[in-house]
């Protein structure tokens, strides 16, 4: 069985002016983590805007991300198109490109007809070396995916982990008994209990996210107040990484809108009192 | 007929492929030249009846080339470039650009969050803005939102798009986009089958759909007996239409697999869809062929 992975901290995808990726930003977010321990990184994933990534654009962050980590960590990335064969494609060139997991949905454009569909798309997906962490994303496929369906998965050879990614714990309540479950950090910050979870803010607070099981409730309430300031599951964490000067754009890839100034003042007023508290747990190591 | 002009009965045309899952080149050909022969307006190609999703940019680009070289200029040739993000889209359009379509064909971003009405105006002006092709917006009701009248209407506008597909299945929502869309440059035609006739009555421009591979000629005498006012030969064959759709919608298996088997047993293909999808069983060959059986 794959290795337990409690946390995975996902960098985003830093626009550089004219729409590009800015590699240097991401060179240094993946240094950054690395020297504060943690051991798997994902680029180009859900916070990294996959679906607005240019072939290239992908490649050139895992090849970015896998010189930065220096084989001190492990990078994950994403592989989510539609259908077996494109997924499959995807996987293909991020092993070459140096990648070592790969992040993959249910398709999305596809309305998986029965389980059968569902266990064969991934069980294909799954051969590939490194191994797959499956996600469970309703907001990008339309569905939940049948908790039988994910107990078969998870038990298929080249399945590192379950990524559950819906928003609210309903479904994670079904599978938390039978499954290694990864979960999204909010539900971490709320105080769900969890095998592992992805965090987006361990780039920004890379000490308080070690284990934000043992933070107290004001930092929590700030931390979710700045996940939850932008629509766009990465247009928050890139604006807060602008703000703490970690990159020189905290835009999201064009053409998407950008958040507003109210978004902008909850950020900067999160940020603030988080990083103290960072600050404050990195000097007392 | 202008080549950048889409209406009448346009077939979301099936991919064909071999039992290796390459293209079929054969029964491409073979499809294609009953479609036109059958009097279609226009071809689809690489929509979701093309299983354009999940084709790769090399077969893509192939099945562009060997479509463009079948229809050899007769009726428009459109093609779905069904990535999830505009970026993406942009990236895959220019590398099929040349490759033969007189039109694109993309769906709003498909991606949380759910994208705004000013987000599907953004996504569609930057893509008109860096190619030159026009666009055919593909309204999918399957996306994360639905495209409001008001912004079909800026969409038609636009002076890259030539055509609107809407796909959404309730007639309500549907007069209302053939109302925001009229008076503009661009054409409507309906998704699906269900809607075919109605639309067309109510003005729509034409129809795109999946079972118009099998039968192009109901279809295209539907299209004539609207353009005439017939309401009573529309309502009979739109009710035979809905019989091929419940044929694709009522199995429980997907619905690519039925239009594969049914193409098959009528010789225009091979069964063969690209994973996951499977070819259909015996029992659900046996219902196919008896829905065929009502037609052929």
């Amino acid at each position: 069985m794959a290795e337990q992975i409690f946390c995975m901290a996902e960098v985003p995808s830093f626009a550089a002016s004219k729409g590009s990726v800015d590699l240097q930003a991401v060179h240094a977010a993946v240094t950054g983590l690395v020297k504060a321990g943690y051991t798997h990184i994902i680029v180009a994933g859900f916070g990294g805007e996959y679906e607005n990534l240019t072939c290239s654009d992908r490649l050139d962050l895992i090849a970015c991300a896998v010189d930065a980590a220096n084989d001190k960590a492990k990078i994950i990335a994403g592989a989510m198109d539609a259908g077996t064969h494109k997924a499959a494609a995807r996987i293909a060139e991020n092993t070459a490109a140096g990648c070592h997991m790969h992040l993959c949905i249910a398709s999305h454009y596809f309305s998986f007809s029965n389980p059968e569909e569902l266990t064969r798309h991934f069980s294909t997906l799954a051969k590939v070396d490194g191994g797959l962490i499956v996600a469970d994303s309703p907001a990008h496929t339309g569905f939940f995916m049948p908790i039988s369906s994910l107990e078969q998965i998870s038990r298929m050879d080249g399945v590192a982990a379950v990524y559950e990614h819906a928003p609210d714990s309903m479904q994670l309540a079904c599978l938390q008994d039978t499954l290694r479950v990864t979960v999204r950090e909010e539900l971490v910050l709320l105080g769900t209990q969890a095998m592992g979870f992805v965090s987006r803010l361990a780039l920004l607070f890379p000490y308080l996210m070690r284990d934000p099981r043992a933070l107290s409730e004001s930092v929590r309430h700030s931390l979710l107040q700045l996940l939850r300031a932008g629509n766009h599951p990465a247009a928050a964490v890139k604006y807060a990484a602008h703000f703490l000067a970690l990159c020189a754009c905290g835009d999201l890839l064009p053409p998407a809108a950008g958040l507003n100034d109210a978004q902008k003042l909850v950020i900067q007023a999160a940020v603030s009192f988080a990083q103290s508290e960072d600050l404050r747990m990195r000097h007392g190591q | 007929m202008d080549s950048k002009q889409l209406y009448g009965i346009v077939p979301a045309l099936i991919t064909p492929l071999n039992e290796d899952l390459s293209l079929d080149i054969d029964s491409l050909a073979k499809l294609i030249e009953y479609q036109i022969d059958e009097g279609v307006h226009g071809i689809f190609v690489a929509g979701m009846t093309g299983e354009g999703a999940a084709l790769g940019t090399a077969q893509l680009i192939e099945l562009i080339r060997y479509s463009a070289r079948f229809i050899a200029g007769r009726v428009p040739l459109c093609a779905g470039v069904l990535e999830a993000g505009t970026r993406r889209t942009l990236e895959t359009a220019l590398a099929i650009a040349d490759a033969g379509a007189d039109i694109l064909s993309t769906t709003v971003p498909h991606a949380p969050p759910a994208p705004t009405q000013s987000d599907i105006a953004e996504h569609f002006a930057f893509l008109c803005r860096h190619i030159d092709l026009p666009w055919m917006v593909y309204g999918n009701s399957g996306s994360l939102t639905n495209i409001a009248p008001d912004t079909f209407h800026t969409l038609a506008c636009l002076e890259g798009v030539c055509a609107i597909k809407d796909t959404r299945p309730d007639f309500e929502g549907h007069m209302k986009n053939i109302i925001a869309v009229r008076g503009t440059k661009a054409t409507l035609l309906t998704g699906g089958e269900y809607l075919v006739g109605p639309g067309l009555l109510w003005g729509s421009d034409g129809n795109i759909s999946g079972a118009t591979n099998l039968f192009p000629r109901l279809f295209c005498d539907l299209y004539t007996a609207a353009r005439t006012g017939n309401a009573a030969c529309v309502q009979e064959m739109s009710e035979k239409v809905a019989v091929l759709h419940s044929m694709t919608s009522c199995l429980g298996v997907c619905w690519l697999s039925v239009f594969k088997y049914a193409g098959s047993r009528m010789g225009l293909m091979k069964p063969y869809c690209l994973l996951p999808s499977q070819p259909l069983d015996t029992a659900h060959m046996r219902i196919v062929d008896q829905t065929l059986e009502q037609f052929m």
